[in-house]
C-alpha cells in the first residue's frame, strides 16, 4: 500500500489548511487549563509536519511528538523534520499511544487518511481512557465510504449496510438505528463522528466508574468539520474536562467561536472560488457580522458569504499572485 | 414478656451448620486456604511488599487416611486462636495482616470440617505452645455448646526451631478420602498450589507437597535487543495510607497455547492464570481486531501479567474468598482499559510475526530469526517500568522484500501447466508463470 504522503501534497489542500487554522484557534483557548507552553502535541506529522509546525509556531508548544508508522522511510522523516523539538516516534498509534505519559496535558490530533475502522476506534479509546482533564482530542477520518479489510476476506468489502458494519466493527460499536443512508454521502461523515464520540464516551464510562465524583471526566465537543479537498474528510474535536474544571471550560469561550459545534452537525468547510482581486474587494468590508451588509460587487453571494465566514483561516493565495 | 409459645427456635443444629459451611467450597480450594494461612503467618513474620521468605517452609501431606499441613511461619497464640482463628466469621476488630491473602475468619475451620471428622491443631509461638483436638461427631452431638476446648496451653520461651503450626485431620469423609488417595487429584492440587503461590515461592518460601519440593511456575517474557515488553506502573488511592500499586507487564514468550494469556496476581497470589476470556478482555479485543473472532493459537506467544499489591487486601480486585476476580472493583475498572491497550499492541506484533512466518517460512522469517537471536526469557517479576512495547521493525531481510500472491484457477488448467512447464506443484506453476511474464515484459529493466 502506498503511504498517503507520497500521493498528496498536504500544503495544497485549502480546506485542510483552514481546518488546521481553526483547530489552532481552539487550542489557543486551552490556556485556561494550563499554559500552552506546558502542553504536549501528539500528531501524525507525515513528511510535511504542517500540524507540528503550526502548533509550535502559533501556540508555542515545545514538546511535539510525531507518530509515524512507515518504518522503511524513517531517514526521510528525520530529514524533513523541521525543528529539533519534534520527536519522531516510529510505530503505529496503537504501539506508541499507550506508552506515553498521559498525566501530561496534551493536544492530540489523530489525523487518519483512512475511513473509520476498528483500529482507529481502538486508538480513540486508548486516548479516552488515559487522558487527563484539559487534554484535547481531535480525530479526522476519511468519509468517502467504509471498507471492511478483515484479513480473512479475499478482497476488501465496501460496507453499505448495518449488517456489513456490524460484521466489521462488532455489536458493541454498531448504533442501533444505523441505516444504509447513514453510510453514504455526507451522512457518513456524521455517522463517523457519532461513532467516534460514542467510543470516547464508552472509554470514559469504563474509567469513570473508578473515579471520585470530582474527577469524573466528560468529553465536551467543541467543533466538527467536514470538507472535500479531494476525498470527503471529517473531524471531531473536543476537550476532556473533569467535574471540578467545568468552570474552566465555560471560561475558555469555546461557545463563542463561529465554528463551535457540540451536536451532530458539522461546519462544512467550502473554499470559495474567488480571484485575488475579488478577495481583496471583500476584505475591505470584513469583519462583517451581518452577511447582508457585505459589499459583494459582482461576486456570487454564496461564495462571498463563505469567504466572509472563513477568510481568517484561508491560505493566502493572493500573495502568490502579486 | 417473652413467651415460649411465641418463639421459634431458629438456632441451626451444629450438623446443619457444618454441612452448609463446607458445601460450596471445592476440596482443592480448602487445601489452598490452609496454605494461605501459612503464608499469612510468613507475612506477619517478615512484613513488606517484597519480603524474603528464605528459611520458611510449608509442608503438605495427604493420602486416603489423613491430611497434615505444617509450617514454621511463626505460629499463632492462644489469644488469636480464641478470638479469631476458631470463631466463625471475622470479628470487626480483628487485627489484619498487611498484604494478606488468607481467609483467617473462615478458611481454616471450613477446610478442617470439609476434610474429616477429627482434627488436631498444634501451634507454637516464641512465648506459647498450645494444642486442640476436636472430635466432630462428639462436638456436633453436644448441641448448644459452641466452644472448642484447648487440650493444653503452655507459657514459656520456645526455640525458633519449634515455632510453627501443625494441623492434622483424620477420619476423612469418604469422598475426601477417595480424592486424597488419587494420584491424579494430588498432581492437580500440587500444580494449583505451585501456580497460585508462585510469587511466594519466588520470594524464597519452600513448599513441600507429599515429599516433593514445589518450584515456581515459569512465567517468563522475552526481552533484549530491540524487543521489550510494555510495562506500565501506577497507583490507585495513592493519597491514602493504603495505596494499591499496579504493575502491568505484557509481552511475548515461547509459543505455548496452554501458557498464553493474562495472569492476575493479587498480593502475590495468582487469581487468574493464562486467562484468555472476556474477563481479561481477550475476546472483546479480538472481536474488534479485524478478523480475529477469538483467541487463536497464533497468539500462543502472548504473556501478560498484572500485579496488584496493597497493605489492605480488601482493596484488591478479588472476590471475598480471594480466589477469583471481582471485575466490579474500582481498581480493576481503572486497570482493565490499560490491559486492553497492551493486549492490542502485542497482538499487532504477533500478527506481523505471523505474516512474516507465512511469507518466509518459520526458519527464514527475518522477524522470528531476530526475535530468537536478540531476546532471552526473563522472569516476569524482574521487569520494572515504565516501558513501551517495542520490537525490531527492520530485521535483516534476506534479499529484497517479497509479497505473497495467492489465487485460484481451475485444477485441470493448473495440471496441464504443470505438465507443460515440467514442474510438480501448483505453487511452482504460479512462480514459473510469474517469472515468464516478468521476463517477457522486460524483466529487471522495466
Amino acid at each position: 500500500m502506498t503511504a498517503s504522503y507520497r500521493i498528496i501534497d498536504y500544503s495544497l489542500r485549502p480546506a485542510k489548511f483552514a481546518e488546521r487554522k481553526m483547530l489552532s484557534e481552539i487550542f489557543s483557548r486551552l490556556k485556561v487549563f494550563a499554559s500552552l507552553e506546558s502542553y504536549r502535541y501528539i500528531g501524525f506529522g507525515s513528511i510535511w509536519f504542517s500540524d507540528c509546525i503550526l502548533f509550535h509556531k502559533a501556540l508555542g508548544v515545545e514538546d511535539v511528538i510525531s507518530i509515524e508508522k512507515e518504518q522503511a522511510h524513517k531517514a526521510r522523516f528525520e530529514f524533513n523534520k523541521p525543528y529539533k523539538g519534534i520527536r519522531l516516534m516510529m510505530g503505529s498509534a496503537a504501539d506508541v499511544l499507550p506508552g506515553l505519559d498521559w498525566a501530561h496535558r496534551s493536544i492530540v490530533w489523530l489525523d487518519y487518511d483512512d475511513p473509520l475502522n476498528p483500529g482507529i476506534l481502538d486508538d480513540v479509546r486508548t486516548v479516552a481512557t488515559r487522558a487527563t482533564s484539559g487534554t484535547v482530542l481531535a480525530v479526522s477520518v476519511q468519509a468517502e465510504g467504509l471498507v471492511d479489510k478483515r484479513p480473512h476476506l479475499e478482497e476488501p468489502l465496501e460496507i453499505t449496510s448495518a449488517q456489513g458494519f456490524r460484521d466489521c466493527f462488532g455489536d458493541a460499536r454498531t448504533p442501533q438505528d444505523l441505516e444504509p443512508a447513514g453510510l453514504r454521502g455526507w451522512s457518513l461523515s456524521k455517522t463517523s463522528r457519532r461513532i467516534i464520540r460514542d467510543e470516547i464516551d464508552a472509554g470514559l464510562h469504563s474509567v469513570n466508574a473508578g473515579r471520585n465524583p470530582g474527577q469524573v471526566l466528560r468529553f465536551n465537543q467543541i467543533s466538527a468539520f467536514e470538507y472535500a479537498d479531494g476525498a470527503k474528510m471529517t473531524t471531531i474535536v473536543g476537550v476532556f474536562v473533569d467535574h471540578g474544571q467545568n468552570g474552566h471550560f465555560e471560561a475558555a469561550g469555546f461557545r463563542t467561536l463561529p465554528f463551535f459545534r457540540d451536536g451532530d452537525e458539522a461546519l462544512r468547510v467550502k473554499v470559495p472560488m474567488l480571484t485575488p482581486r475579488e478577495m481583496r474587494h471583500l476584505d475591505r468590508s470584513l469583519p462583517c457580522h451581518d452577511s447582508g451588509q457585505l459589499d459583494l460587487g459582482p461576486i456570487p453571494e454564496a461564495d462571498g458569504k463563505h469567504y466572509a465566514k472563513l477568510y481568517r483561516y484561508l491560505p493566502n493565495f493572493a500573495s502568490f499572485e502579486q | 414478656m417473652p413467651n415460649e409459645e411465641l418463639h421459634i427456635d431458629a438456632m441451626p443444629t451444629k450438623a446443619f451448620f457444618v454441612d452448609m459451611l463446607v458445601r460450596d467450597i471445592p476440596l482443592e480450594r480448602a487445601v489452598l486456604d490452609l496454605v494461605d494461612n501459612c503464608i499469612d503467618g510468613a507475612k506477619r513474620m517478615r512484613p513488606g511488599e517484597e519480603p524474603d521468605f528464605h528459611g520458611l517452609n510449608v509442608s503438605v501431606h495427604l493420602d486416603g487416611d489423613g491430611f497434615e499441613i505444617a509450617d514454621n511461619c511463626g505460629g499463632f497464640d492462644v489469644e488469636t486462636a480464641r478470638n479469631y482463628a476458631f470463631r466463625f466469621g471475622r470479628p470487626e476488630k480483628a487485627a489484619s495482616t498487611d498484604y494478606s491473602i488468607g481467609q483467617f475468619g473462615v478458611g481454616m475451620k471450613r477446610a478442617l470440617f470439609k476434610f474429616g471428622r477429627y482434627f488436631e491443631v498444634h501451634s507454637t509461638t516464641t512465648k506459647q505452645r498450645w494444642s486442640m483436638h476436636v472430635d466432630v461427631d462428639t462436638w456436633e452431638r453436644d448441641e448448644g455448646n459452641w466452644y472448642f476446648d484447648f487440650a493444653n496451653v503452655e507459657e514459656g520461651q520456645f526455640a525458633d526451631a519449634e515455632v510453627g503450626t501443625r494441623i492434622i485431620v483424620k477420619r476423612l469423609r469418604p469422598e475426601v478420602s477417595r480424592q486424597f488417595a488419587s494420584e491424579h487429584f494430588k498432581r492437580q492440587l500440587s500444580e494449583m498450589i505451585r501456580s497460585h503461590q508462585r510469587q511466594f515461592l519466588a520470594f524464597g518460601l519452600a513448599i513441600d507437597f507429599g515429599g516433593l519440593h514445589l518450584t515456581n511456575t515459569d512465567l517468563r517474557i522475552r526481552s533484549g535487543g530491540q524487543f521489550n515488553p510494555a510495562i506500565e506502573e501506577f497507583a490507585v488511592d495513592d493519597d491514602t495510607d493504603a495505596p494499591v500499586n499496579v504493575r502491568i507487564v505484557a509481552g511475548i514468550s515461547e509459543s505455548s497455547p496452554t501458557a498464553a494469556g493474562w495472569y492476575v496476581i493479587c498480593n502475590g497470589r495468582v487469581i487468574l492464570s493464562a486467562d484468555r476470556s472476556e474477563s481479561t478482555g481477550w475476546n472483546s479485543v479480538a472481536e474488534q481486531k479485524d478478523g480475529i473472532p477469538k483467541y487463536h493459537n497464533q497468539y500462543a506467544r502472548f504473556r501478560g501479567a498484572v500485579f496488584f499489591s496493597c497493605r489492605d487486601s480488601k482493596k484488591l480486585p478479588w472476590n471475598t474468598t480471594k480466589t477469583g476476580l471481582d471485575a466490579s472493583t474500582t481498581v480493576w475498572q481503572l486497570t482493565f482499559p490499560k490491559m486492553l491497550d497492551h493486549t492490542r499492541t502485542v497482538i499487532n506484533f504477533l500478527n506481523a510475526l505471523d505474516n512474516s512466518i507465512e511469507e518466509y517460512g518459520a526458519k527464514a522469517s527475518p522477524l522470528l530469526v531476530a526475535l530468537n537471536k536478540e531476546t532471552l526469557a526473563k522472569e516476569v517479576e524482574k521487569f520494572r517500568g515504565p516501558a513501551t512495547f517495542s520490537w525490531n521493525r527492520t530485521p535483516q531481510v534476506p534479499g529484497p522484500k517479497t509479497i505473497k500472491i495467492q489465487y485460484s484457477r481451475e485444477e485441470t488448467k493448473i495440471q496441464s501447466l504443470m505438465t507443460a512447464l515440467g514442474v510438480t506443484s501448483a505453487k511452482a506453476v504460479g512462480e514459473k508463470t510469474f517469472d515468464i511474464i516478468f521476463e517477457e515484459q522486460g524483466g529487471e529493466d522495466q
